[in-house]
């Protein structure tokens, strides 16, 4: 036999004489790359409801009584021009007060000679454009625009939503260090306990002349093939899982094929990195 | 120097276990190409000590160890594969791999080999044959009887024409039939031109009536 033809034999031996040994190894990775996929399905997700809702956000501007219709398309095309600035409408008076009859069930206003309600500006916003910063000094632009009596707009929600997003992202962020580590220290671990079940014939190749190259191939590849099918079938229970899953109106957003590629990829890295590691400290 | 016609040569070799106890204090050994060298030892005198520095699994505190002509360094583990190679080892720290068969302990120096499947397998068909292991040649070496565990690593440590044969008390536990066989065995090796260093705790141990005699004592050859 050559010493491939060896190094592919023992390789598969390693995996088929210890079945138990082999799927509790593939298991734990496997769980470990789920709750990974999990954890960067939650992080999409999370980040596009959230870019959803915050591109629903207006801020409505109000303008004085002493701005002339005439002169309202001037001050509209002041806000527009501004940096963010997406779509815009112009609510008029009676289209204020068509809204609040609808919003009331009856028209308040009725017997009034003259309709009290402002005419206002309702501004949405370009999309990756607000944040609650920029939301203020938005705000604080819009006030100095001549004419523009009161605006409108949610700045402690967006805040508050900052805040969460944040939270959200840096948990999972750690949470995936975590798994990762976990996912290094459980490769290096099985291929020791592999190794070490081997002992006897590694030891005996060692003493007939075996390089330390041909040693640890058959351990690395090990450690590969763990790692990388544990990635990809995680990968596959994930995306068929999200198949029977519905979460209302949130769509749940996976990463792309190329992106999912990689990913397995990585796994195959830390599987080789493991493998390595783990017949180092066992020869 | 290492003389040109030594297979094997320990020059002023001082070494001592972990504990620092010191197993050999200035040793010499000399062993030529195409001879044997019997080393009488009783239990704990160093003879595992020997074959550890012998094939570089240990450091000597000083003085020099050489194989082939060349020096033998612990850790150089590259270098120290191509030098085991040149060796057979039989007994002590080697052992047939339990969880193999018969015929892939045989097989396994031949894995560093550039030959043919074709040539290798006639070798160990022969080595088989030789050894008078042909009918457990697919039989795990853990099932095999002391005796027939001496034939598979014999049959291991002389399949690959390795020039130079480590053997550590191939008769302990040995009686009766496959105690002469294994004798037989060594006698024929010695006689076909094998260097063999053998080391044994029974000085009468006589199977090689021709091989140079010398027995461990405070850690020198006498």
């Amino acid at each position: 036999m050559s010493p491939l033809g060896y190094i592919i034999k023992r390789f598969f031996g390693n995996l088929w004489e210890h079945p138990l040994a082999s799927l509790g190894s593939f298991l734990s990775l496997f769980l470990l790359y789920l709750l990974f996929d999990l954890a960067w399905v939650s992080s999409l997700t999370a980040t596009k409801y959230y870019d959803q809702k915050i591109s629903e956000l207006e801020i409505e501007v109000f303008l004085n009584d002493e701005v002339a219709d005439s002169v309202v398309p001037v001050v509209m095309e002041a806000v527009a021009s501004m940096e963010g600035v997406g779509e815009m409408e112009l609510v008029s008076r009676e289209a204020a007060r068509s809204y609040l009859g609808n919003l009331m069930g009856v028209d308040l206003l009725e017997g009034l000679d003259i309709n009290p309600l402002p005419r206002s500006l309702v501004i949405s916003f370009t999309p990756d454009y607000l944040t609650s910063a920029r939301l203020d000094a938005l705000a604080d632009d819009l006030r100095r625009i001549k004419g523009v009596d009161e605006i409108l707009f949610p700045g402690n929600w967006l805040e508050k939503a900052e805040y969460f997003k944040k939270l959200i992202r840096d948990f999972l962020l750690l949470l995936g260090a975590l798994i990762l580590i976990a996912v290094v220290l459980n490769s290096v671990h099985s291929v020791i306990l592999s190794a070490r079940t081997r002992l006897e014939e590694l030891v005996q190749l060692q003493l007939l002349g075996a390089g330390p190259v041909f040693l640890t191939i058959p351990f690395i590849l090990e450690g590969v093939f763990y790692s990388l099918t544990a990635a990809a079938v995680a990968w596959l229970v994930t995306q068929n899982a999200a198949r029977i899953l519905t979460l209302g109106e949130v769509a749940v957003i996976f990463p792309g094929v190329t992106e999912i590629v990689y990913f397995c990829l990585a796994a195959a890295i830390i599987g080789l990195l493991g493998g390595y590691m783990g017949v180092r400290r066992s020869l | 120097m290492p003389g040109s016609k030594a297979a094997l040569e320990l020059v002023e070799v001082v070494y001592a276990d972990i504990h620092g106890r010191k197993i050999f204090d200035g040793l010499n050994l000399n062993l030529n190409y195409g001879t044997t060298t019997i080393i009488f030892g009783p239990t704990g005198s160093g003879k595992t000590s020997l074959t550890e520095l012998i094939i570089g699994a240990e450091s000597p505190e000083s003085g020099q160890v050489f194989l082939f002509g060349q020096k033998v360094k612990a850790g150089r583990l590259v270098r120290l594969a191509g030098l085991r190679r040149k060796i057979g080892g039989v007994g002590g720290i080697f052992t047939p791999i339990s969880n193999l068969k018969v015929k892939d302990n045989i097989a396994a120096p031949l894995l560093f080999r550039r030959e043919s499947n074709f040539y290798k397998r006639n070798k160990i068909e022969k080595a088989l044959l030789d050894f008078g292991l042909k009918s457990r040649g697919d039989d795990p070496a853990g099932n095999l009887s002391q005796g027939e565990k001496i034939l598979v690593m014999l049959a291991r440590a002389t399949v690959a024409d390795q020039p130079l044969l480590l053997i550590d008390e191939p008769l302990a536990g040995l009686d009766g039939k496959i105690r002469e066989k294994v004798a037989e065995r060594l006698r024929r090796l010695a006689l076909g031109g094998h260097s063999m260093l053998i080391l044994t705790a029974s000085e009468n141990e006589s199977f090689i009536p021709e091989a140079r005699r010398f027995r461990l004592e405070e850690g020198k050859l006498a």
